[in-house]
This record gives structure tokens, sequence and C-alpha cells, in this order.
């Protein structure tokens, strides 16, 4: 017995020991069990290991990521399974153990991946020995760690590991956040796509323009639809609206792409995520036009508090011809922040000149510099 | 209805399969033979010495099982140990005579740190009805899939579709037809060519049609250039594209007319669809004239579909005449469609596949489509595709000398589309 409780303690002091934990990703496979049945059982399996064995190991959380780890080599059998979160970490259960977990059906179940829903991982390859800020910033950029989200420029709610319902006003990647727009967008969010569909947006602007002289023009809404995906650091999107022949001055058309790249950051605790890619948009105003270009954005994370939460989210964006935003994001906690967003219109977009080509020409249509205010509360359902 | 209920039902209740059950019981067998025997020869050698005239039914080499019960204050005990003889009779070992046993050896019983593996329902006697075995749900993923992309490194079919996949996460694949919004293979005179992975699919709209037959007076959805993203999870998926015969202000007319009258086009502008999807086990592996045991997977959801008709001045201003456009209710279409694929065989493919799908208009406006394949070689398959539309779409088509407004009735007809497909 005190063989096993300190084979028991050994194998728990590995579990977040980080940088040793790394794989090889020519040896092994790896991917995130996303099935919700089989979800279900590998939950099951461990309580029902940790009550029959008495080992002091992590319960699996409903929304943990569960990772099954393959050998490429051999018999090709379970190396490992890891369950948790990049925020908190994960419990690493070894080769060994899983067979007396899961039982060698469920495990041949598990193995077969190609016979259920999953994604690919790299996450046990990760070359950083610990990189939270730069998962957290992943995590909200597309996708939540959260059940619920609130926020003018995002509702969520997350029904389960699998989905949930969005809401987005604005669209910030094109560089039009919040009533900039003029659309707002309403559908399904999973961890890789959203879809749905594009509405009016709310008619109000949640803040002010800087110039008391400036031009105070928003762009119309209409009815469309959008999608968008976030896959192995690859964004994109799609997005369409239609209107009556008589209205003006709204983006018909929009995509958008571009590769994200992150690194911790040292000389300051926190974490650097770079994107850069384009963004192409047609407008309908008295004739067609176009706008956008090459698309460049930083986010900065500050250290993670508990874990949980970066204090300061620092962001800038480059959108081509369209704008240049500015925002500071301030998190008074893991559920509450507020965010102000300094925005400055360029006012140019490409029309076709006499000869027949597309230029860059300036208008006069939006304000030079909108500030505008935001706030985001997080929490999770007590009852899921 | 009731079926669908049924398999809904059993496959909740698959989720408790082999784990603890609604009554607190946990079955395994041992699967470490050298534990098994130790634990067997430990029970034989404890029942001789209480009674040595006993009489042997259990030996070292049967299948041990165990059976645990959570207690009233919720802790899993010992309830049960069976021996399973090679015949697959089940003997009890006595309960006075496990107790006498080694407590030690018994601890490592319950601690299953060793092989072992769960015990289907009807395998430990309680039979609960139709239970679908949660392990076969797993065949979800292989009629997605069949839709989807292929399991084979390359399914080229002539001329619908062909996927190449390139590495496990990425394909190369070109589609003829639009289906998302209910015109399949030669109904709709474009062709999508993109990457494809597990998740999503992103492409280019080519103009291009295929031959196929039709009825005499079909106008099939004709084609332009654009682009699109299509989506697909278990449970959520849709698509969105964009094509246009004007994208850069009537510089760049380009389109594939599907009719010999190239003074009437109509392409479809703009689309959306989003639905939800369940799947299900079907048919039985019994002898005889049968659904071949498969899985059927329903999408419910809804589609945008706009459409533009005009007619293309190519000699002159090179310009797209937009004469009207579908609006308002007459963009939407209710979706409903079933998929069944046969379970994938050792060489990877489906024997049968069909699909069934009905694109219902909010205005009158809709299809129904139906396609067949069966795999007649070990790296072949035969497929069939039909659509056929009906009421059509009325467009305003000018006013003709008296001033009275013309309209022109756009009904696609129908289609069938025989095509081969190759697997490698």
């Amino acid at each position: 017995m005190k063989k096993l409780i300190i084979l028991t303690i050994l194998f728990i002091s590995t579990v977040f020991a980080g940088a040793e934990n790394q794989l090889d990703s020519r040896r092994y496979r790896a991917w995130i069990v996303e099935y919700q049945p089989y979800r279900l059982l590998i939950e099951n399996a461990v309580s029902e290991y940790i009550e029959v064995s008495g080992e002091n190991l992590e319960v699996v959380n409903p929304f943990d990521t569960i990772i099954i780890v393959q050998t490429r080599t051999g018999n090709q059998s379970m190396y490992q399974i890891r369950y948790g979160s990049n925020n908190l970490g994960y419990t690493i259960v070894d080769k060994k153990q899983t067979t007396w977990i899961l039982g060698e059906t469920l495990t041949e179940t598990i193995l077969d991946k190609d016979s259920y829903y999953h994604l690919d991982t790299r996450i046990p390859f990760a070359k950083s020995k610990n990189r939270p800020e730069l998962d957290y910033l992943a995590e909200n950029s597309f996708w939540t760690s959260t059940d619920f989200q609130l926020s003018p420029n995002r509702f969520l709610y997350r029904f389960s590991n699998q989905g949930g319902i969005v809401y987005e006003w604005g669209n910030e990647y094109s560089g039009r956040p919040l009533s900039e727009a003029g659309y707002s967008r309403i559908g399904i969010s999973t961890r890789v796509f959203k879809l749905g569909f594009q509405i009016p947006g709310l008619g109000i602007r949640p803040g002010f323009t800087i110039d008391d002289d400036s031009i105070d023009n928003n762009l119309n809404g209409g009815l469309g639809a959008f999608g968008s995906f976030w896959y192995n650091n690859v964004y994109g999107e799609m997005s369409f609206l239609t209107n009556d022949e008589n209205t003006k001055n709204y983006v018909d058309f929009s995509t958008l792409a571009f590769f994200n790249f992150g690194t911790p950051v040292t000389f300051i605790d926190g974490a650097l995520q770079i994107k850069i890619g384009a963004v192409l948009e047609r407008l309908i105003r008295d004739d067609i036009v176009f706008a956008g270009g090459p698309f460049i954005r930083m986010d900065f994370a500050s250290k993670l508090v508990d874990n949980k939460f970066s204090r300061l989210v620092f962001s800038l964006q480059n959108v081509g011809s369209t704008s240049l935003l500015n925002s500071i994001k301030f998190n008074f906690n893991e559920s509450v922040g507020i965010s102000i967003n300094y925005l400055h219109y360029y006012n140019k977009e490409y029309k076709l000149d006499e000869n027949g080509n597309y230029k860059l020409e300036d208008i006069n249509f939006y304000p030079d510099n909108v500030i505008l205010f935001s706030f985001d509360i997080k929490f999770n359902n007590p009852n899921m | 209805m009731k079926k669908i209920f049924l398999l809904f039902i059993t496959v909740l209740l698959s989720f408790s399969f082999g784990q603890i059950d609604d009554n607190g019981r946990l079955d395994w067998a041992v699967r470490d033979r050298e534990f098994s025997r130790e634990i067997l020869r430990a029970y034989i050698d404890a029942l001789t010495e209480a009674d040595p005239m006993a009489d042997l039914t259990i030996q070292e080499t049967d299948e041990l099982r165990v059976t645990m019960q959570l207690s009233d204050d919720n802790k899993l005990e010992l309830k049960q140990l069976m021996a399973k003889n090679r015949s697959g009779q089940l003997n009890k070992l006595i309960e006075s005579v496990v107790i006498k046993m080694d407590s030690e050896l018994i601890e490592k019983l319950i601690n299953r740190q060793y092989k072992w593996d769960y015990l289907s329902d009807l395998d430990v006697g309680n039979y609960t009805g139709e239970i679908v075995n949660v392990f076969e749900e797993r065949n979800h993923k292989q009629v997605r899939d069949a839709f989807w992309w292929t399991h084979r490194r390359v399914n080229m079919s002539v001329p619908a579709e062909t996927y190449v996949r390139i590495n496990p996460k990425w394909a190369f694949s070109i589609e003829f037809g639009r289906e998302d919004i209910g015109f399949i293979g030669a109904s709709s005179q474009t062709m999508n060519l993109g990457l494809t992975t597990e998740i999503f699919k992103s492409f280019l709209i080519i103009p291009v049609g295929i031959v196929g037959v039709k009825s005499e007076e079909a106008h099939p959805l004709d084609g332009s250039y654009g682009a699109g993203l299509k989506f697909d999870s278990p449970q959520f998926g849709g698509s969105v594209t964009f094509q246009d015969m004007m994208f850069r202000n009537n510089q760049d007319i380009n389109f594939y007319n599907g009719k010999t009258d190239s003074s009437k086009v109509v392409y479809n502008s703009y689309s959306g669809s989003i639905y939800y999807s369940f799947t299900s086990r079907i048919g039985s592996d019994d002898k005889g004239f049968r659904l071949p045991l498969g899985s059927l997977r329903i999408h419910l959801g809804f589609v945008f579909a706009q459409f533009h008709y005009g007619n293309p001045s190519l000699e002159s201003d090179q310009a797209f005449n937009l004469k009207d456009q579908t609006e308002g209710l007459s963009n939407f279409q209710g979706l409903i469609r079933a998929e069944y694929a046969s379970d994938m065989n050792e060489n990877m493919y489906n024997d049968w596949k069909s699909s069934f799908q009905l694109n219902l208009g909010f205005q009158g406006f809709g299809n129904v489509q139906f396609s067949l394949s069966k795999t007649i070689l070990k790296w072949m398959s035969f497929n069939l595709s039909t659509s056929y539309f009906w009421n059509g779409i009325n467009f305003e088509d000018g006013v003709d000398e008296l001033g009275e407004p013309i309209e022109y009735n756009w009904n696609p007809g129908w289609y069938v589309t025989p095509s081969i497909s190759i697997y490698l």
C-alpha cells in the first residue's frame, strides 16, 4: 500500500512538470476528443477509476480539453491521456494507467480516431514550457473559456463543449468594430467555426467622435450570412449583405484571412500575438467601391492573474485603407472588464477611374476619429 | 417517428453502457490472464481447503468477472465474482470462500489496476431492450465523411466530384453543382474548386457545366465566378457563398449559360445556410433483402439564396443588365436532408450510399433531390443523382410594346446525372 502511495505521489508530481512533458511529434500523434458520448465515457471512466482505486487523480470537468496521444511506431498504442485546460494545466495519465482507466474496448474505440469527431492538436508538442497568456489570447479571440459572455461586441452562450449561440455587433477584424460596420451577426459558434446570418446592427454609437466638425456617417446594415473559421492558427471569414436597390452605403461582400503567430514576452511578463493577413470589402455606394488591404494586428496580454485572466489586454490593428484601431481592455477580475477603443478612419476607398482601373481615392464619409466604449462580463454556469 | 424517438432514447441510454449503471452496479472482466489465474487459483485453493470434496466447476483458465455495487453511503463494494468457462457458462464464486481469500489480493482485484474490459448490459443479464451500443454510434462519422470527403487517398467521380487527400488534414476537392442550395450535379453550371479539411471547405466557384440528362425546357442555374465556405461538425453546419457577374463593376462579365438563349441568365448571387444534424444507426446485418447496417444522418435547417436575373450585353458595354432579383421571403428555404451510408468495410469504402434532400422555398419554389451510390468493385462505384424543381420563380422581364410588364418564369426542370467513382 505504501508503495502505491509513493507511486501516486510521484505520478501527481509529474503532472504539471512542464517542458519535460513536451513530446516529439515525429513519434506521437495527438488529437482532442470532441464527440460528446466519448467525452462522457472518458469522464465516467476516470471517475470510476478514482472510485475503485482510491487514487488521488483529478476528475475530468465537463469543459476540459481531452487529448489522446498515440504512438506512431510499433503497435500504435495509446501513450497518454491529457485533460484540463491551457490556462490551468493538464493532468497527464501515462500509458500504463490509460489501460487501467479505460479498459480494452474503450481504449480501442478512442484510438480509432477517424471514426468519431475529433480535432488534431499540437498542444503536447508545444516547445514553450508555459504559455498561458498566449492561450488566453487565442482562446478569447474566437471561442471562449467560459459558459457565458456578454459584451457589446459579442454575446456568447456556450451550451456544450461542441458549440454555442453567438451574437456579434460589428466586425473588429475588418476595422469596423461595434456600430461602425452597420451590421451584426447571429449564429452558431464552435471551437473552430462560426456560422450564421447577418442582420442590421444597433443604430447607436457607444461612444463619440473626437472632432466636432467631422462628418458623422454610419454604414447601413442589411440581410445576409457569414462564416468564419479558426484552424491551425489560420483565420478566414466570408460574409455578404443584401438590400433593396435604393439602399446605399453598406458592405455587401467581405472576406478576410490571416495567420496568427504568438510569442511569450520576456521583458514584461505577458505574451504578444501577431496576426498578418488581408481584408477585402466591396461597398455599395452610388457606384461599387472597394476597401481593405493588408491586415496587421498585435495583441498583448499581461501576465495571468491566478492563471485565469489578464489584467490588461492591449491591441493595435491596421486594416489597409480602412482604419487604425487601438484598444485597451482592463479586467477587474475574471468576470468583469471594460475597454476603450480609439478608431481612426483613413477615409480612402478604391474607386474606378476613367481608364477603367481602380485607384485609391479620398472620400468624405467617415469621422476622422472615434472613441468607443465597451465592457465584458463572463461567467460560468454553476449547473454545468 | 416512433423509430427515431426510440433510437434517440436508446442513444441516451447507451451513455451508461458498461459503466456504473442507474442501480449503482459496475461490471468488468479481468483481461490480465496472469492475474486472473492467480485469483482463481487462490479461490480454488481456498475452496478445496474448506471442502476437499468440493465440485470444481471453476477452472484457473476461466474468464474472471467482477461486479461492484454502490453502497448506501455511496461507496463501491464488491458484490460478486463470476467465472465464465469456455462454453460460456457463468459460475458464481462462493462468497464465504472469497472472504477467506487473501484480502490484499481481493483489494488488488477491486482496485482494477490491470488489464480489464467492460461488459455489455446483455452480457451481464440486464436486458434493457433495444439498446444501441454506444461504441457503434461512432459510425456517425462514417456517414458524415462519406458525403463530406473520402476515407480513401483519392476518390475521383466522373463527372460529379473529386477528392484527393494531400495529407490526413487537407484534401484538394472539385465538386460540381450547388448541393447546399438544392442544385445538385447538372442542375447548376458551377464547379467548386478548393481545399477541404475535417471541419470546413474553402473554394472558388468556377462557371463550368457538366453533361446530364435533363428535361426539354430545362434552364439550369447559370454560373459565374465566386467563392464560398462550407462547415460541418456532428451537430452543426452550413455554408456561405458569393457569386457576381460584375464583381469589378461591369469589368469582368464571366458566366456559363446553361441555356442556349443567353439573353436570359439566372445565377445565385449570395447564399447562406445553417443546419442542425443528428445521426442514428439503421439497417441490420441479417441475410436477405434488407437495408445493410449503416448510419442515417438527418439535417434540418434554413437556406438563404438570392437569385439574380438579367442578360449580359457582351458586345457593347460589357455589362450585365440586372432586370430583377428575388427579395424578402422568396430568398428563404427550409432544408431537410437525409444521408445514409452502409458501414465501411475492410477496404475503407461504403458499399451503399444514398441521400435525399428537400429544399422548400417559403414562397412556392422548391426542389427534391435524390442520389444513390453502389460500390461495384473494390475500386469503383456507380452513382446516380436526380433532381426535380417545381413552381419556378417569376422574374420581371421588362415591358412589351403596349407597356405591359413581361415576366420570365424560370423553371430549372429536372435532371438525371449518372457518374462513375474510382477509389485509390
